[in-house]
């Protein structure tokens, strides 16, 4: 029986009079990948950010049920949301790194801490830049700004930005969806390097993607969990028509 | 990714083939040899066999399902998916022709058809030939096992003949006879399935179908 | 065909009529304080302070009393219009009150100085007892300066993409240390730009220091916030207005006017260079 990493538990969201997702009890497993698929704006990039909290900006949100991750309910009253934020990684579908040298965007999730040593800061960059497969790329301009990076190296930044923090969960919001087929390949095969460390959770509305990389794929449709499977088994046999329809291309 | 899993197919598809491999000689071996428990055996082989099919099945419908794989990759996943078939059903052969062996075993009848060794040798050759192709993707030896089916054909219409006089001579031992006919049969029908792994070699290797052709196969007609 | 081409000759003629006319009046102008004040310039017209009744001399504590009252009045504007556009950018709640506020501020900017001058008089001089004085009228420019200053920031900071934000938030990052470490740093460019336009602005407006700070002559520079100060706009006005002997006086006023252009225009050329400089080593 493989360990759930995080999961939730009759998740309900709105915005203002707009119910986005319906009922959603997902489990993500330890070191897999789960991809979530599904028609555009059906609810997918929301429920991704249900997991670190992201969707608090959004003035008229409200939530009911469960979000645990390692066993706690993020949405429990008096939860430090920023350390949420720190203990789970987002990589965005636009590749964002800050206006700032290749070593302080990564640096940066450390230093707002505030509890890390000069040293401690310098070993953790590299680490991240290592197991993002950007260090060789970069090691020797690491002052330089990040914007002179290509898009590909950019979004392995902010991936390596996103690990600064050693998280236990990454969110990937579409991330190959604004680059080109080379880099999108290269992202691909970093991610199934990361799992053994990290859970990650994909958005993606390419189907091959998901095919391609995950353990597992949940399909979301008009913010209702219609299914999660096992990859293989959902795209040979899904169980539910509406799946086989989307994977088949009837709609979406 | 894609290529782990081909790689992974391939291996199994050539175990399977090891296997029925194995089986078919063991079968025939017992009508000149004593062969203890021939039967048990080749029944044992042939739950392996299944149960290679099954995976191999398996595997092939996710890993186009997954990968969408194209050109080369998508003819050698389709050709390991045929050919897998073709596998099971030699080693099906390979049990029928167990079964007429043991009622035949220690049988000096089988020397009265000195053709049925012939047709076995050739038969197990193009079946050894075919598997070899596959392995290396050779195109002519491929064609080679396709041009050998005519042989074996023609031996089995021998042996047919002959039982027939043999039958007429010796109605007592009409139930061996009929044995030897079926084994004959078997070992045609090894012969066919032989040529189908050949075909299909020669699909995945160069993309070009030679299936239900009856002109002289050479690779190049002079 | 021909209708066409002539109707297009027509309306281009009267276009270049109206550049004429518009270059003209600039023209006329400049051309005009540059004759008339030129003469008066002098190194020692900048660095001297009148004498003789404002007929001889320099107009150096007009000088010193601009670059005082400015000063003082962007030391008061710029913290307080600064953090006013960061809480209403990233703080305002309720969208009803961040509204309200616009509305206040937008009406503020269009409100005649003069007025500002009455308003300064009336609660810095009076009620706040602070008399004519540098304190008064630099409070007084101050809030003049402040819409602009608050719509310029704001501005500056909502033209920071939010994709860093987002970055930075989801790294579990607090709204304030956002907004100090990424979203201030790229904004600041842009503030600075406004900033120093303002000083532009305020250095030159007359009517609400006529009444809270200005004075026509003090025999000493100024050494205290309380005391009064001469101004280089009021200057001009004063001597137009007020003098006792337009002959000499007049040529004054338009050689002060001419400084306060030049101020001005330095300033502003100063702010299109930054900006320029700013925007060639713009990342985003």
């Amino acid at each position: 029986m493989v360990d759930r990493q995080i999961w939730t538990s009759n998740l309900n969201l709105w915005f203002g009079k707009n119910q986005i997702l319906h009922n959603i009890n997902l489990e993500i497993y330890k070191n897999s990948i789960t991809a979530i698929i599904g028609p555009s704006g059906c609810g997918k990039s929301t429920l991704l950010r249900c997991f670190n909290r992201m969707n608090d900006f959004i003035s008229d949100m409200e939530l009911t049920g469960k979000v645990y991750l390692n066993g706690k309910n993020i949405y429990a009253p008096k939860t430090d949301v920023y350390a949420v934020r720190a203990s789970v990684g987002m990589v965005f579908q636009k590749p964002n790194p800050f206006p700032k040298s290749i070593y302080n965007n990564v640096a940066y999730g450390l230093q707002i801490q505030g509890k890390y040593s000069k040293s401690e800061i310098k070993d953790r960059v590299e680490e991240s830049l290592k197991a993002a497969w950007l260090w060789d790329e970069v090691k020797d301009r690491l002052h330089h700004s990040a914007m002179s990076l290509s898009g590909g190296q950019q979004q392995r930044l902010c991936i390596a930005r996103a690990l600064a923090n050693k998280p236990k969960v990454l969110l990937l919001d579409e991330p190959t969806s604004a680059l080109d087929p080379q880099s999108t390949a290269k992202i691909e095969e970093l991610c199934l390097a990361l799992k053994n460390s990290v859970t990650i959770l994909i958005v993606t509305h390419n189907v091959a993607q998901a095919g391609r990389i995950s353990d597992y794929t949940a399909f979301l449709y008009l913010g209702e969990l219609v299914e999660f499977e096992k990859t293989e088994q959902l795209f040979t046999v899904p169980k539910d028509k509406r799946t086989e329809a989307y994977l088949t291309g009837v709609f979406g | 990714m894609l290529e782990t899993r081909i790689q992974e197919l391939k291996q199994m598809l050539m175990s399977e083939a090891g296997l029925v491999e194995e089986m078919a000689s063991l079968s025939v071996d017992g009508l000149y040899k004593t062969i203890p428990s021939l039967l048990e055996n080749v029944l044992a082989l042939e739950d392996q066999v299944n149960q290679t099919e099954l995976e191999i099945d398996d595997k092939c419908i996710t890993t186009i399902a997954l990968y969408q794989p194209e050109a080369k990759d998508l003819r050698l996943i389709l050709m390991i998916y045929r050919i897998n078939n073709d596998l099971e059903r030699l080693a099906d052969q390979a049990v029928n022709i167990s079964e007429s062996t043991a009622h035949l075993m220690n049988n000096p009848v089988v020397y009265e058809l000195p053709e049925l060794e012939q047709m076995k040798d050739n038969a197990l050759k193009m079946l050894k030939n075919s598997l070899d192709a596959l392995i290396k993707e050779d195109v002519e030896l491929s064609h080679q096992v396709c041009n050998e089916d005519n042989i074996v054909d023609n031996l089995n219409r021998q042996i047919y003949h002959h039982l027939l006089e043999l039958i007429q001579i010796n109605p007592i031992l009409t139930k061996q006879y009929l044995h030897l006919l079926r084994i004959a049969k078997n070992l045609e029908r090894i012969a066919d399935l032989s040529t189908n792994i050949a075909e299909n070699t020669i699909y995945l290797a160069i993309g070009k179908v030679i299936r239900h052709k009856s002109e002289d196969l050479s690779p190049e007609s002079h | 065909m021909n209708f066409r081409r002539g109707k297009n000759t027509f309306w281009l003629s009267i276009m270049t009529l109206m550049l004429i006319i518009t270059a003209g009046f600039l023209v006329v102008f400049i051309v005009r304080i540059i004759t008339l004040g030129a003469p008066v310039l002098s190194w020692k017209f900048i660095v001297e302070p009148p004498r003789e009744a404002m007929t001889e001399g320099g107009i150096f504590p007009a000088l010193i009393g601009t670059f005082l009252l400015t000063a003082l009045a962007m030391i008061i504007a710029l913290p307080l219009g600064i953090f006013t556009a960061i809480w209403l950018t990233h703080y305002g709640k309720p969208s009803q009150l961040v509204n309200i506020l616009h509305i206040i501020i937008n009406t503020m900017a269009g409100i005649p100085s003069i007025i500002f001058g009455l308003f300064g008089m009336t609660i810095f001089v009076n009620l706040l007892d602070l008399n004519v004085s540098l304190l008064s009228g630099s409070l007084t420019l101050a809030i003049l300066a402040l819409p602009v200053i608050i719509n310029n920031t704001e501005e500056a900071i909502r033209s920071v993409p939010a994709d860093f934000s987002e970055a930075s938030l989801a790294l579990g990052a607090t709204t304030r240390q956002t907004i100090s470490k990424v979203v201030f740093p790229a904004a600041l460019p842009n503030i600075l730009t406004g900033a120093i336009i303002s000083v532009g602005r305020v250095a030159g407006e007359t009517a609400p220091i006529m009444f809270t700070a200005a004075t026509f002559y003090s025999r000493s520079l100024p050494h205290s916030l309380q005391n009064e100060v001469m101004a280089l706009p009021y200057h001009i006005y004063a001597l137009m207005t007020e003098g006792t002997h337009p002959q000499a006086q007049v040529p004054i006023a338009y050689g002060t006017a001419l400084v306060l252009l030049l101020l001005v225009l330095l300033i502003d050329a100063l702010a299109i260079i930054i900006r320029s400089y700013m925007r060639k080593k713009r990342q985003w």
